[in-house]
């Protein structure tokens, strides 16, 4: 580059410099920092989110756990009051004070006329084991 | 301006290298030493219970059963004011406040119970205390809902769940189950972090078993035998129902005799299940035996005449009698009908000492039943080479011997099983923890004698019972086999006498279905067998008959 320029020049306003617009690309290290920067904040708060999730599933959980232990509770406290209710002196103890009274002589077992006729010509009477479903079909088919 | 900020930059890099430090040795140096500590304070291992299985009658009722209840316990290293809390729980759990005080204040301890196995009510009153340091445990407690229904057939559990008499504790290692095992976390205070508790080994429940009692015919025999102890004034009473082709025992009662406490009444859970544990002479209906054997040996038959019979008899340096006068000649069927002891011995000493031996053994004298029932009875028989000069005077009558209820209810039912012994049992299946049920076998027969022996010896019984000593054993509507026993018990001499009353037999005597027995000790009154026992004999096995649907026999 050569210089042609002889005249004394004459005076121009000064005019501010200022440097040139430019677009300021940014480094490598700095795009990578952020992307670190976000993708480690969107990992925290992922972190926390899911263990807010797991948590409330737990407590959910531990929540059913405890509805369960309580329904077996009562299921098993129901089955006492059913099986202590059931019981034989209780039993009495209510016919009694309904009025009833336990009979002088022991009853008298009736066959039922057209009831299921059992063996009974004298020689034979139905058998445990012979005739298990006609004798205690109330146990099942067989001993 | 720089200066200021290189000395700021300095004191944070400093303190970033302290904390640094810090974290380094805590977390590299003295990791494992902190991580137990932290471990320690938080979590504990706690044993899961498990649930005991039930213990169901034949037709599934429940006579025994567990049921979660809540046992309080305490953290007593972070009880500050243990003497307040004792003061505060004592009177609700109704336990010692002295002895709670002294539990709390170890201070050392990380674990006391406070209560064990309290109700739901008794829980929600110590909640409301809202007391730190206290937490609740389910541990399951044992229930007999049936009251003392066959409680000493049951037997019972101890605190901690252990059977510790009856079948409880035959049957410990199927009813109990396997515990478990779970890791609690908890804060300082105490209280279980939601969410901190995981189970290491799930508990597994125990095996349920299926007896072979009926609930409705041990309520009638216990019923039955309660009002026959208080009318005859005795010490106590034993009965026992079997199905006589299965050898399933259906009642077995135990009744304590009236105090000047309490009147008669079945007895209570702790008590000894005598008809299996306590033995007794037998007195006359051991006589059977003697008549099985001569009758199988074909020395007599019901229809042989016998000699001599209306006197007494002497046998070594002891003499023999009847109570009742007698003909001097009656047959072996009318000797068992009017329960002859002369009569009786004149038969055993025809038999002979060895096979009258021999008939004892083979009827499960001198051993015990197949129950196995803890605590089962087992009289030593006396071994043939030590029978001394009375022996055969005595033991064919029943006397000088000793057995078990539930052993002289088994010669019977083998006579009404046509000479089979079928081996009594109490219990006829179990159900495992994923309720699949495990029927038990039938115990295997054996022969003792031959159907036509005990053809013949039935119908001698059922003479005993028609026009015999056990007229009152009779059953409406069924014919009934079965014999009489009354036994002086020891000291024989001296008055005042103390006697057994007894009978056993079987019905309907054609076909026979089930038998029993009913025994009485020291009836205060009238003592014989056939006044006192038969009449209970025959209202228990009305009752067992229905229950088990048995037509009438017209």
């Amino acid at each position: 580059m050569t210089s042609a320029v002889v005249a004394v020049p004459r005076a121009r306003p000064q005019v501010a410099t200022r440097p040139a617009l430019r677009l300021a690309r940014r480094t490598r290290p700095a795009r990578v920092g952020t992307f670190v920067a976000f993708a480690a904040i969107f990992t925290f708060v992922s972190a926390v989110g899911f263990h807010v999730v797991l948590a409330q599933g737990q407590l959910q959980l531990d929540r059913l756990g405890r509805e369960i232990s309580v329904e077996r509770r009562e299921y098993e406290q129901r089955r006492l009051k059913t099986s202590t209710l059931g019981s034989p002196q209780l039993i009495i103890q209510a016919a009694e004070q309904l009025g009833l009274v336990m009979p002088l002589d022991p009853p008298t077992y009736l066959e039922v006329p057209g009831a299921p006729a059992f063996p009974s010509d004298g020689s034979r009477t139905a058998t445990t084991l012979g005739d298990w479903k006609k004798v205690k079909r109330h146990l099942g088919d067989g001993p | 301006m720089r200066l200021r900020l290189a000395i700021l930059f300095a004191v944070m890099a400093l303190a970033f290298l302290g904390i640094g430090a810090r974290l380094v040795k805590l977390q590299a140096s003295d990791q494992t030493h902190l991580r137990s500590l932290g471990v320690d304070q938080r979590l504990r291992t706690v044993t899961v219970a498990a649930e005991r299985g039930s213990i169901f009658d034949r037709n599934g009722v429940e006579l025994a059963l567990s049921v979660p209840q809540t046992t309080i316990v305490a953290d007593p290293s972070v009880i500050r004011h243990p003497i307040e809390y004792a003061a505060k729980l004592a009177p609700l759990v109704l336990v010692d406040q002295q002895a709670l005080e002294i539990r709390l204040a170890d201070s050392h301890s990380r674990f006391a119970y406070v209560a064990r196995k309290v109700d739901d009510a008794t829980v929600a009153r110590v909640r409301a205390l809202h007391l730190t340091g206290l937490s609740y445990l389910a541990e399951p407690k044992r229930f007999y809902p049936s009251g003392s229904l066959a409680s000493p057939v049951l037997g019972f559990v101890g605190t901690d769940n252990y059977g510790l008499a009856g079948l409880e504790s035959q049957y410990e290692r199927s009813l109990r189950g396997q515990a478990g095992k779970a890791r609690v976390e908890q804060d300082p205070q105490g209280n279980d972090i939601p969410g901190g508790a995981h189970v290491i080994d799930h508990a597994r429940r125990g095996q349920d078993i299926v007896l072979t009692i009926d609930q409705s015919i041990q309520a009638n025999a216990e019923l039955v035998l309660t009002q026959q102890v208080e009318s005859a004034g005795a010490k106590g009473g034993m009965a026992i129902v079997a199905d006589v082709l299965t050898g399933d025992v259906l009642a077995m009662a135990t009744v304590d005799g009236a105090t000047t406490d309490q009147p008669a009444g079945p007895a209570p859970s702790g008590t000894e299940n005598r008809p299996a544990t306590v033995v007794y002479e037998p007195g006359s209906t051991n006589k059977v035996i003697t008549m099985a054997g001569a009758i199988e040996e074909k020395i007599v038959t019901p229809d042989t005449e016998i000699n001599d019979v209306g006197g007494d008899i002497v046998v070594g340096n002891t003499t023999y009698s009847d109570v009742d006068l007698h003909p001097s000649t009656m047959t072996v069927a009318q000797i068992l009908e009017h329960s002859s002891n002369v009569g009786t011995i004149i038969i055993a000493n025809a038999l002979g000492p060895e096979r009258f031996d021999h008939y004892l053994r083979a009827f499960g004298f001198g051993h015990t039943t197949t129950l196995g029932f803890p605590g089962e009875a087992s009289y030593r028989l006396l071994p043939l080479n030590q029978y001394n000069a009375t022996s055969m005077g005595s033991m064919p009558i029943g006397n000088g011997i000793a057995v078990t209820a539930i052993q002289m209810l088994d010669v019977y039912t083998t006579i009404a099983n046509g000479g089979m012994s079928r081996p009594p049992r109490l219990v006829k299946a179990t159900i495992d923890a994923d309720g699949v049920r495990h029927d038990l076998p039938l115990l295997a027969p054996h022969r003792v004698v031959s159907p036509s022996t005990a053809s013949a010896v039935t119908g001698m019984l059922e003479l005993v019972v028609e026009n015999g000593t056990g007229t009152s054993a009779k059953v409406a509507g069924y014919r009934v086999a079965g014999k009489t026993g009354t036994a002086r018990k020891p000291p024989y001499e001296h008055p005042p006498y103390r006697y057994v009353a007894s009978f056993v037999g079987f019905a309907p005597a054609n076909s026979p279905r089930l038998a029993a027995i009913v025994v009485l000790d020291e009836p205060s009154g009238d003592y014989f067998g056939g006044r006192v026992a038969a009449p209970a004999f025959a209202q228990i096995m009305q009752q067992a008959l229905g229950a088990e649907r048995v037509p009438p026999v017209p």
